[in-house]
């Protein structure tokens, strides 16, 4: 299967760069049948990818370890459901799974591009598999995941083990496909540049695939916690890490780029500022895989010493040059069709939105490069960690959650004063109200307060609004208010996914200021029998088991939870030690409620039976995990195909809806 | 060479040969009479009406909810009204579509602009979108208003 592999790989190149070059010549030479040579070449170069990607699953599968990237991540003890984490495992196999999904989701865009980008896809097509091009070209000469070993060895080296864990399966295929798919919205958006079409024309599709990168980043970011709180043993789940900031920035300029595009479609303004956003996004992407790939920062995630580092960051280098270049050339056209009516509208809320996730994504950026810059200058490495992120961040995204509450109350064009006060009047009560109460009860941090009462301020308006929404659909059909909401939902879809998804980030904000400000942490080195008192908890070690596993040596402690002398369960938590990784890897025992977190996790076993544990209560966290499913839920609401029904049909007619009209006579 | 690499070797030549074929195609195929072109704006059309629906759609609930005065609320709607009713203009004079549909729709447009002048917003029976009174059927559901005021 290697050999396969290889050749499609090469085939797939062949077809890239070909599509590159053929879409733009086409298009210069006005010759369709080129264009459309173009287009099946990179359909063709999609399947030659499903071909290698074939390949490598079943080597994995049949356990190849001819093939050198099979014996680096795979074993005969490795069960194959491991088979499509080993895949993406190293940088090989990483690069040949964003080569196959940049095929994938290129061809449906294009297939599924709207009519009126028709002039501007050979561009477009030609952005997609320029960067196909490249992704081929550095895998089939520097990263091959098809090179083979000189001889073949009777086991492989194994998967690491902090990548067997359910998160993993999710986490960085959904960060990687997150990255890689902003080049689809970028792609449209300088395809519809260099053709001239400098209005709105790309605004739809770009949303749409830009709406699927951010979820795609979201959902990963989130799983990437959650495997980080369960797994890594620190109780934690946000570090400040470089390449989670990595793919934190590119995420903040797409929450920038999906607010204002909204701005550009309804009132056709903004143009300019969409086009730096969406080339800022993609240079921050490609920030992220160089770092990934042989960028200078050490990380937990990094695919280690990479000789890739130098080829990624000219990559980058161009990826940021051009565009902007082509921005410069096409800049006297990219005029907005309206200037903002007012500085109380949505269209200014949105404005100040993007400058503030604009903001929050360079100081991260600057935190990243910092220790780089201080290294080339002042001989001297100083990194960066979580306080200074902590303090110029934590009151920025204060600011955002305060914007999440009023821009949404805020209508379009501008707002009278009267009827914003009527608008925020109840919103600002319940926030008032919640603060006071917390006050009363004993809250005094200054910080957490404001987040809370910012939260209470957006659940408000969003609930207030449902409810008015609901209860008009209740008086004017007679609908029970179960069905009138629902239907209230189906009826604006965008706008209430939007809803949605800002309630999932309250929940998020729950979980990081409950953790941030609450969390009560203990170690303690506990012999069987010894118990201790944690928060509201009495946690009692009954003992630990050993038990020796083909690649591993598992320590299984078994602990008993009581609260008010009253017993609520039995944990386990484990820490396993593996030789040939010479790492240990643990999972934490978690009683999970609405409340809070009693996380226990097991740091070090002793020769004598005792076990060295930290213990966290973590308030408010299982609100983070709750709010992925919540915010998957308001992307697909948001994204669901909507028909626009037309202001004044006529009654002895069908609705009319676009591409419903009777075609000529 | 083993019976792998063969087989191998011989699903990559399979593989090349069908892409070579896939790309070649749009060249020995006939070319297909230039009316992509034609039909690709009308759904441009289309899309420019589909946005200026939703705007009202949004308009309307924003009306709704309390946070547009009636005034604001009815100079907007008439805008997006003369708007969507430009685009249908633009298409009737272009000779695209159907001539008696496209014009059937800017009568209606033109006669919800004059109701609206006057007219008060009422909830439509069936999807309780406001309405402006004496508008024969709902903007977004084509429900008939019948007796409602």
């Amino acid at each position: 299967m290697a050999d396969l592999g290889a050749i499609s790989l090469w085939i797939a190149l062949a077809l890239a760069a070909y599509s590159t070059v053929g879409s733009v010549a086409g298009k210069l030479r006005l010759s369709p049948a080129l264009v459309e040579s173009a287009q099946s070449a990179m359909y063709a170069a999609g399947l030659a990818l499903l071909v290698a990607t074939f390949s490598l699953v079943t080597a994995f599968i049949n356990r190849d370890f001819e093939i050198a990237y099979v014996a680096a991540h795979s074993d005969l003890a490795m069960p194959n459901n491991l088979t499509w984490v080993a895949f993406y495992a190293g940088n090989e196999g990483s690069l040949l799974y964003i080569s196959t999904v940049l095929a994938i989701i290129s061809a449906i865009a294009i297939w599924r591009a709207p009519e009126k980008l028709k002039d501007a896809l050979p561009y477009t097509t030609a952005v997609l598999m320029l960067t196909l091009t490249f992704f081929l070209a550095v895998m089939t000469v520097m990263a091959n995941p098809f090179d083979k070993l000189p001889f073949v060895p009777l086991d492989g080296e194994g998967i690491n083990p902090l990548l067997t864990h359910l998160g993993m399966f999710f986490h960085p295929p959904a960060l990687m496909a997150g990255l890689i798919g902003i080049t689809v919205p970028f792609a449209f958006a300088t395809g519809a540049l260099l053709a001239g079409k400098t209005g709105d024309e790309w605004v739809d599709a770009g949303r749409v695939w830009a709406i699927l990168s951010w979820a795609l980043l979201a959902g990963g970011l989130l799983l990437g916690s959650w495997w980080a709180y369960t797994i890594l043993g620190w109780g934690g789940f946000w570090f400040w890490d470089p390449v989670e900031i990595a793919a934190f920035m590119p995420w903040l300029v797409l929450t920038a780029f999906i607010h204002s595009i909204m701005v550009q479609k309804r009132r056709g303004m903004f143009r300019m500022w969409n086009i730096i956003l969406i080339n800022v996004a993609l240079g921050l992407a490609l920030y992220g895989m160089f770092m990934n790939r042989g960028g200078s920062v050490p990380s937990v995630h990094s695919f280690g010493a990479s000789a890739l580092g130098w080829v990624f960051l000219l990559f980058l280098a161009i990826g940021v040059a051009v565009p902007f270049a082509i921005f410069i050339w096409r800049y006297p056209l990219l005029k907005s069709a309206r200037e903002l009516d007012s500085m109380l509208s949505r269209e200014a809320a949105f404005l100040v939105n993007n400058l503030l996730l604009l903001a929050i994504a360079f100081v991260s950026l600057w935190g990243t490069v910092y220790p780089l810059l201080s290294r080339l200058f002042a001989d001297e490495e100083i990194t960066v960690a979580r306080p200074f992120y902590d303090q110029v961040n934590g009151p920025l995204m204060l600011g955002l959650i305060f914007l999440m509450g009023i821009g949404p109350l805020v209508p379009w064009r501008k707002a009278s004063l009267s009827s914003l006060r009527k608008s925020l009047l109840p919103p600002a009560v319940v926030g008032l109200a919640t603060v006071g109460i917390l006050f009363s009860l004993g809250l005094h941090k200054d910080y957490a307060l404001i987040a809370f009462g910012l939260s209470a301020v957006v659940t408000a308006g969003i609930l207030l609004e449902w409810y008015r929404g609901t209860r008009s659909r209740h008086r004017g059909t007679g609908e029970n208010y179960a069905i009138a909401f629902l239907h209230l939902i189906w009826a604006n879809r965008p706008r209430y996914g939007g809803y949605i998804v800002h309630l999932s980030i309250v929940m998020l904000a729950l979980g990081i200021v409950g953790t941030s400000f609450f969390s009560t942490k203990l170690d303690i080195v506990l012999s069987p029998g010894d118990s201790v008192a944690v928060g509201d908890y009495d946690v009692v070690f009954l003992g630990s088991v050993e038990t020796l596993m083909s690649n591993r040596t598992e320590f299984t402690s078994t602990l008993e939870v009581y609260q008010g002398g009253k017993f609520l369960e039995t944990l386990e938590t484990t820490r396993a030690f593996y030789p040939s990784f010479n790492m240990a890897s643990t999972r934490a025992a978690i009683r999970s409620t609405p409340v809070e977190d009693l996380f226990i996790v097991p740091s070090e076993n002793l020769a004598d039976g005792s076990v060295g544990f930290r213990i966290l209560v973590n308030p408010l966290i299982w609100w983070m995990w709750v709010a992925g499913p919540v915010m998957l839920v308001g992307t697909v609401v948001a994204l669901w195909p909507q028909k626009i029904r037309a202001p004044a049909p006529a009654p002895s007619r069908p609705r009319f809806a676009p591409g419903s009209r009777p075609s000529a006579a | 060479m083993d019976a792998e690499t063969v087989i191998s070797i011989f699903f990559g030549a399979v593989l090349a040969v069908f892409s070579f074929a896939v790309v070649g195609y749009a060249f020995v195929r006939g070319r297909q009479p230039e009316s992509e072109s034609s039909a690709g704006a009308p759904k441009t059309e289309d899309q420019a009406l589909a946005d200026i629906f939703d705007a009202i759609n949004t308009l309307d609930l924003e009306f709704q909810l309390g946070r547009l005065a009636e005034e604001d609320f009815k100079t907007q709607f008439q805008a997006y009204r003369v708007q969507a009713a430009t685009v249908l203009r633009d298409q009737l004079e272009e000779g695209r579509g159907d001539p008696a549909w496209v014009l059937e729709q800017e009568i209606l447009l033109a006669r919800g602009d004059q109701e609206s002048a006057d007219g008060q917003a009422v909830t439509c029976p069936d999807c309780s979108a406001a309405v402006l009174e004496g508008t024969p059927a709902c903007p977004h559901c084509g429900a008939e208003m019948g007796s409602q005021s």
